[in-house]
Order: structure tokens, then C-alpha cells, then sequence
């Protein structure tokens, strides 16, 4: 799919006339077709602002720089018709999430758009209606990855685990997978990059790698013929780790932002897990 | 009863011992304000900033993505004074220093002389940002994490960007600014001229931030609804309150020994050291934006309401209707007896009180 494809959707999207089904985003046609310009043109402007929409945020940001006219034609379906499709992943938002009008410090018109939809339609239980809810923006590992299955994405793969923090094997294989050009989300708790302490028993962020994990400044594909046998090895649980993510609209959020000197096994007390694909 | 919790003590707070009307819908005091002159932004130009000139008669508009329009507050008057092109999303707009200030999300600062049409300075901070701003007196601009002194165009200190980045303001006495992220929930605050920096975790995900006219508070309302004051330097709490979960402002009066908290149903008032609410102001309607200057409050509201309230004496000073469109950006000037309002199809207008 063609990033020129893409840029043509907007533009013919942005010639016709007509209310969008969003009836309260507080900006015209013209300004809601800049705006996704801006995000095919920068994928990192994808941001959730203050909401709980990390896990959208990260399939979307994936499907932006992989699929830019999927998702272009995604959005236009959105605003033109209410309806938005990626693949056989088909997005109904309800109504309240349609008319909610979005306070452009909380999150962009545009991105509200984008990622409360997708969290609205797929939620069959809360919705997400308001930058304010939480509880109904949470996105489970198996709807993160039925979303890379539907939206076309291949070798999905969903190793994450919601009740107990995940080892440094997992996290070696997130990293094969990403260095060999997969798409990784990283299943974590948020209070690594924040430097809070407290809540390592719950996972309550996604996060897309957006660079290879090195431990001790060196790569960890060496670890990856040792298997399981790493999460035993004490020196190592010891050694310093650092990697980058996408989060919060930013393109390489370095881990160690707020902890400086973080270790291997500090950062495993908030991992959960990964979903990929390719 | 909203009740309020300072350094450690729990104070009920009777909304009874409220002067001037708390939580009331009072009828406004004083002489009607005189509507100067009404104006039209280009109708795909949906407004973002409002600000009124201190010491001319001008206010301007801007768009989300430009232009910024000037228009004299005569009525006479046909089209604008000038306009202004942003070849990007505006972050802030704004007179200062006879030019206006014009801040780009892709990182460029410029001021503009809008009578000569030239800019008379500008820099590129090569990074995005969520939020931008000047000080009073047009020394020093900050933009995300990072600050500039305007005569020098260097950047003062290391950048200290936050994700998410919820607040931005500098003191009135342009000595310290105040930086706070909502994700990344830490308040950093910075000496100025020195750049010395001071930085803290926030006791939650923080949706606003001020600091008191002579810089010694930092305020900051949490994602929950609690408004937490610290002293400067030294960092020490002050106390905290509870307030409503969607705080949409905050702003401190000129001497600083009260805290405006504005919500979607308001705004309340916080004596800061007498730990009381002194104050509640309901509104009819969503309040959507809010502005202060010196003693006067102005809100804008979803159905196109523009209320003004003068703090001193605690009165509703008007309550005038824009448009039935959305409010969408406010601005007052004590100084000029003067209130703009903009709303979300591009009306906007400017009063003036006596």
C-alpha cells in the first residue's frame, strides 16, 4: 500500500463537502484532512494525549507506517460514514463516542477519532465515550493481536501474561522478533518509564520497541540460543539494560528516561509479555 | 459540601460562608458591557487563540492552523488589520512586545511585526511540542522542555521535555517557569535567568499547572481532582485540596493568596492560606476555556455563553451569548476593560466595561 495512495485519499477526502458523523470535534473538514495528513506524513503525531488509548495508539501507529492508505481509508470512512474497516476488522463506534467533543489538551480531534473508535467498537462491554475514562480504554493481549490478524498482518504472535511478570527470555524473543522486522508491542506497566514506584502487579500499557534491547550496552541476540536458561543467570538479572519505545506520541521514548541505571531484573518486574507481527 | 484538606487537616467547608454566592447562578452587577465590534474568521479556520493587545486597540484570532488575524476594535472598520499565515498547527498567539508571538507544533517561534509585515525574530527548536508560550515581558519563550532567552537566541539550560506534556506557564514576575506532564507525571520548575532546575514526582497524573505572580507557589491539579501546592524553592507541600475531577484551568490572583480552579460546571476559588473555599461559581451550561487577568476571570462555554467575573469582589460582571456555537477561545485584559471571545465556526467579538 503507497504512502502516495494514501496522501491522494486525504486530498479527495478533503474537496468534498458534507457533516462529518463526528458532530462535535470543534474543526472543519479541511483542518481534520490536515491533520491526518500530518499523521501519514509523521506516524509519532498518532498520540493518545491523556487517555488510557495506548493499545490503539500502538496497532494504529504499526498500521500508519505500514498500511498508510489503510489507515487513511480507515479515518475517512470513520468520519464520513461512521464506520471504518482495516483489513476485515470492521469499526462501528457507538453514538456517544461519535458526539463526545474532545478538549484539544486532552487529545487531537483527529486522534480521538481514530483511537477511541477503535476501542469503542471493539469494546463490547465498556465504552469509551469520554478522554476521561479508563477502565473502558484497557486493551487486552488477545484484542491487540486479533486486531493485527484482521488488519492483515501475519506470524501474530501474543506471548504476554496478565497475572505475573514475564522473564528475559520473552523479552530476548520480543527483541528477535523486532530485529528480524516484526512489529513488537510491549505488554508493560507504565510506572517503568514514569520512575514511580509501586505497581509492578499490574500491566496497564502497551508500547511499540522501537529499538533493538541491549543489556550491558551489547546486543542480546547472543542470549537467544541460551533459552530459559537466562532467566536463571544472576549476573545478569544484575547487568543494565536499555531500549526505545513508541509512547505517547513519542518516536523513541528511551526506557531508562526516569531510571538511569535500570537493570535487567527491575525491568522484568514490569514486563508482561509482547504481541508481534509482521 | 466540598471539603478541603490543608497540611494535614480536614476543614469542612459550609458553602454558607461563601460571599457574593457560591455555586449560584447570579444575575450580573454593574453597567452592561458595551459590544465593540463583531468579526468573521475564514470559515475553514476554525479559532484556537483569542488575545486582546495591553496597550492598543486590537485583539486577534487565530486559527488552529492560522492565519492569525489582527482587527482593530472599531466597528467601522472593514476586514482585518493584518493576517498572518502559520505553515503549521499554532501552539500559541499572542501580542508581545509590539509584534505578535507565533508558536508552530513542528518546533518554530517567531515574532512577527504585523504592521511592517517582517518578523522581527525568530528560532527553530527542530523538535515537535504540545505547548508553547511567552513571558510578560517577551524575555524568554518556552517551548516543551525547553526555554529561550529572546535578546540572546540561546536556549537557557538542558531541555527537559515530559511525554504529554499538560502545562506550560511562566510567573508573572517572569522568574521561574512551570513544566508538568500527565503520562509522565513529573513538575519540573526552572530558575530564570539561570536555568537552574528543580523536578518532582506529581502524587498523580497532572492536568494543569501554575505558579503565583511572584513565582513562590507552584499549583497543580491531578488527573483525580486534587489540587496540590508547593513552595519555592525549597519544594515543601503546602497542603492539597479536593476539587473537581476535570480541571479545566488554574490561575492564582495578583497577590497570589487565591487559587482559581476552573471545571466544566465553573470555577472554585481557593484561599491559599487560610485553607478555604472562598468561592463558587456555577455556570449555565459546559464551561470550555477560561482565561484570567489580574482580577477579572473570563469563561466561554459549549453553547456560546462568554461570562466575565471580577474576583476582588467575588460578582458575576456579565453574562453575554456569542453565538449557539461553542466557545472555543477567551481572553481578558484588566488593563483595557476588555473581553474577546471566539467561537468554533469563526465568530468572534470583542466587549469593553466600564
Amino acid at each position: 500500500m503507497s504512502f502516495g495512495s494514501a496522501i491522494a485519499l486525504v486530498q479527495q477526502f478533503a474537496t468534498r463537502t458534507g457533516a462529518g458523523a463526528f458532530p462535535n470535534l470543534g474543526l472543519s473538514r479541511s483542518l481534520f484532512a490536515q491533520s491526518l495528513m500530518d499523521r501519514i506524513n509523521s506516524p509519532t503525531m498518532l498520540d493518545q494525549g491523556t487517555t488510557s488509548l495506548c493499545g490503539p495508539a500502538v496497532f494504529l501507529f504499526n498500521v500508519l507506517r505500514r498500511e498508510p492508505e489503510d489507515f487513511a481509508k480507515y479515518m475517512i470512512g470513520l468520519y464520513e460514514t461512521g464506520r471504518g474497516r482495516i483489513g476485515s476488522l470492521d469499526v462501528k463506534p457507538g453514538v456517544d463516542c461519535r458526539n463526545y467533543r474532545p478538549l484539544g489538551s486532552d487529545v487531537a480531534a483527529v486522534d480521538w477519532v481514530a483511537l477511541a473508535s477503535l476501542r469503542d467498537g471493539a469494546n463490547k462491554v465498556l465504552d469509551y465515550d469520554s478522554a476521561a475514562v479508563q477502565a473502558g480504554g484497557i486493551t487486552l493481549p488477545g484484542t491487540l493481536a486479533g486486531w493485527f490478524s484482521a488488519a492483515n498482518f501475519g506470524q501474530v504472535e501474543n506471548k504476554t501474561n496478565l497475572f505475573f511478570d514475564s522473564d528475559l527470555s520473552t523479552l530476548v524473543k520480543a527483541n528477535q522478533r523486532f530485529i528480524s522486522g516484526s512489529v513488537v508491542c510491549l505488554f508493560i506497566g507504565a510506572n517503568l518509564l514514569t520512575g514511580q514506584a509501586g505497581d509492578t502487579t499490574i500491566p496497564d500499557h502497551w508500547v511499540s520497541l522501537s529499538s533493538p534491547v541491549r543489556v550491558d550496552g551489547a546486543s542480546t541476540a547472543y542470549l537467544a540460543s541460551q533459552g530459559d536458561a537466562v532467566n536463571d543467570d544472576d549476573k545478569l538479572a544484575k547487568a543494565g539494560i536499555g531500549f526505545d519505545v513508541f509512547t505517547w506520541g513519542e518516536t523513541s521514548y528511551p526506557v531508562t528516561k526516569r531510571r538511569a541505571g535500570l537493570t535487567v531484573e527491575t525491568c522484568i518486574d514490569y514486563f508482561y509479555g509482547y504481541v508481534a507481527a509482521k | 459540601m466540598p471539603w478541603l484538606t490543608f497540611s494535614g487537616l480536614v476543614l469542612a467547608v459550609s458553602l454558607a460562608s461563601c460571599r457574593g454566592g457560591c455555586g449560584d447562578r447570579a444575575e450580573p452587577r454593574g453597567e452592561p458591557l458595551e459590544l465593540l465590534r463583531r468579526v468573521t474568521s475564514p470559515s475553514e479556520a476554525t479559532p484556537a487563540w483569542v488575545d486582546i493587545a495591553d496597550d492598543e486597540a486590537y485583539f486577534l484570532v487565530a486559527g488552529m492552523r492560522g492565519p492569525v488575524q489582527i482587527w482593530s476594535e472599531a466597528a467601522t472598520d472593514t476586514g482585518s488589520a493584518a493576517s498572518i499565515s502559520a505553515a503549521g498547527s499554532v501552539l500559541a498567539a499572542r501580542f508581545s512586545q509590539g509584534g505578535v508571538f507565533l508558536a508552530l507544533e513542528q518546533g518554530a517561534v517567531t515574532l512577527w511585526s504585523w504592521r511592517e509585515n517582517r518578523v522581527l525574530s525568530s528560532h527553530d527548536f527542530a523538535r515537535r511540542g504540545r505547548q508553547a508560550t511567552i513571558d510578560a515581558n517577551g524575555r524568554f519563550v518556552a517551548f516543551g522542555g525547553a526555554v529561550l532567552e529572546v535578546a540572546s537566541s540561546r536556549e537557557v539550560g538542558e531541555p527537559k521535555p515530559l511525554a504529554t506534556q499538560s502545562a506550560l506557564a511562566f510567573s508573572t514576575n517572569g522568574q521561574r517557569l512551570v513544566s508538568a506532564g500527565f503520562q509522565e507525571p513529573w513538575i519540573v520548575v526552572r530558575d530564570l535567568p539561570s536555568g537552574a532546575l528543580r523536578e518532582w514526582l506529581a502524587p498523580g497524573k497532572v492536568s494543569h499547572a501554575a505558579l503565583s505572580p511572584d513565582a513562590n507557589v507552584v499549583a497543580a491539579s491531578m488527573e483525580n481532582g486534587q489540587i496540590q501546592l508547593w513552595e519555592q524553592p525549597s519544594g515543601k507541600p503546602l497542603g492539597s485540596a479536593r476539587g473537581h475531577k476535570e480541571a479545566r484551568a488554574l490561575c492564582f490572583n495578583p497577590a497570589g493568596t487565591s487559587l482559581v480552579v476552573a471545571d466544566p460546571e465553573g470555577f472554585s476559588v481557593l484561599d491559599v492560606p487560610r485553607a478555604e473555599q472562598t468561592w463558587r461559581a456555577d455556570i449555565d451550561g459546559t464551561l470550555w476555556v477560561f482565561a484570567c487577568d489580574g482580577d477579572m476571570l473570563a469563561a466561554g462555554s459549549t453553547q456560546g455563553g462568554v461570562w466575565l467575573w471580577e474576583l476582588a469582589h467575588q460578582t458575576l460582571r456579565a453574562h453575554l451569548q456569542l453565538s449557539s456555537s461553542a466557545v472555543v477561545a477567551v481572553d481578558v485584559s484588566t488593563a483595557r476593560h476588555r473581553i474577546a471571545a471566539a467561537d468554533e465556526k469563526g465568530e468572534a467579538a470583542i466587549w469593553s466595561w466600564r
